[in-house]
């Protein structure tokens, strides 16, 4: 990040894929250990280690892969699944709608492979450099995204290989991987949103909501619903105020 | 890309920004909550007693790692003591 400043004065040199490589490094921490967690939870899941590879390529969602995870260990079924998935990553709409104009002129099949590999860090990593250029080069996030993607695969791999060594999971408490991890996401974003009050009611009423629905019909569907309920109401409150 | 060509109404945007905080806590709460489809709290006495320092890691490190960890070795410690 810090040799964003060297590369300014010519465009061209900046878009390589080295660069994008060199961009991407000091994201490389985060998708590392939240890579490895969700392949010891994947393992625990009961995935193998084909599937964990599979799931990291094909799905390529941190908080989508453990919702999978912990979906399929309680044997929901995949239509909840792809559901629930959809909602949690559906800010990627807006992520890839945020970053398109900076590609304008690309052909639909490179703008393809760029949103489709995009990722909460490689589009802040865009964003961040295209508050300094009217445009991104494609190779550059190339570089970025093919960088971050493969390093996932691979500690997802490296997770499960260690998930795979640990005979009861359970002993070591790994059974919380899954909650811990929605713990972290939850704070994570409720102290970045800053708008405390707001996201507090709006998680307390997707708790209160999960509860009332587990009790008249299946889990994976009264998350679905708690979701609705609780988003309208955060819309609808925020309007008010 | 599609999205890039057309306009997202303003209401979805705004419904869009409250659905990762609501799919975080209703995902949270029914693992912490419920099991097999009762509502079930004491069933998960020990997580729940985890999830407050995991909760305190997270809002003092911002690392997921670190809450995933202090949650992971506050059930080992309460599961070796209780």
């Amino acid at each position: 990040m810090d040799t964003k400043s060297e590369q300014l004065p010519s465009h061209m040199e900046g878009n390589s894929y080295l660069q994008g490589f060199k961009d991407c490094i000091p994201t490389l921490l985060g998708y590392l250990s939240i890579g490895f967690a969700a392949g010891v939870v994947e393992r625990t899941a009961g995935f193998s280690l084909l599937e964990i590879a599979l799931i990291s390529l094909l799905l390529y969602a941190g908080s989508g892969q453990f919702i999978a995870a912990g979906m399929l260990a309680a044997a929901s079924p995949v239509i909840s699944i792809i559901i629930t998935i959809f909602f949690v990553n559906a800010r990627h709409l807006l992520l890839s709608a945020a970053i398109a104009p900076y590609f304008k002129g690309l052909s639909t099949g490179k703008s393809f492979f760029i949103g489709s590999l995009l990722t909460d860090e490689t589009f802040g990593v865009a964003a961040a450099k295209a508050t300094e250029q009217k445009r991104l080069g494609y190779q550059w996030m190339v570089g970025l995204n093919i960088t971050a993607y493969l390093f996932w695969c691979a500690a997802n791999v490296a997770g499960g290989l260690v998930g795979e060594w640990i005979p009861d999971p359970e002993q070591f408490g790994l059974d919380f991987a899954l909650p811990g991890m929605f713990i972290g996401l939850l704070a994570l974003q409720w102290l970045s949103r800053k708008k405390y009050k707001l996201d507090f009611m709006v998680v307390i009423i997707a708790v209160i909501a999960v509860v009332a629905f587990s009790t008249m019909m299946p889990g994976s569907a009264a998350v679905i619903a708690a979701i609705l309920v609780a988003a309208t109401a955060g819309m609808v409150m925020e309007r008010w105020k | 890309m599609i999205l890039s060509k057309l306009r997202i109404p303003d209401m979805m945007i705004r419904w869009l920004d409250h659905v990762p905080i609501a799919v975080m806590g209703a995902l949270l709460a029914q693992e912490l909550l419920v099991s097999d489809g009762r509502v079930d709290p004491a069933g998960h006495l020990l997580e729940l007693i985890a999830a407050v320092p995991a909760f305190l890691t997270a809002f003092l490190t911002k690392s997921l790692f670190a809450t995933v960890i202090v949650g992971i070795l506050t059930l080992i410690g309460l599961r070796i003591l209780i």
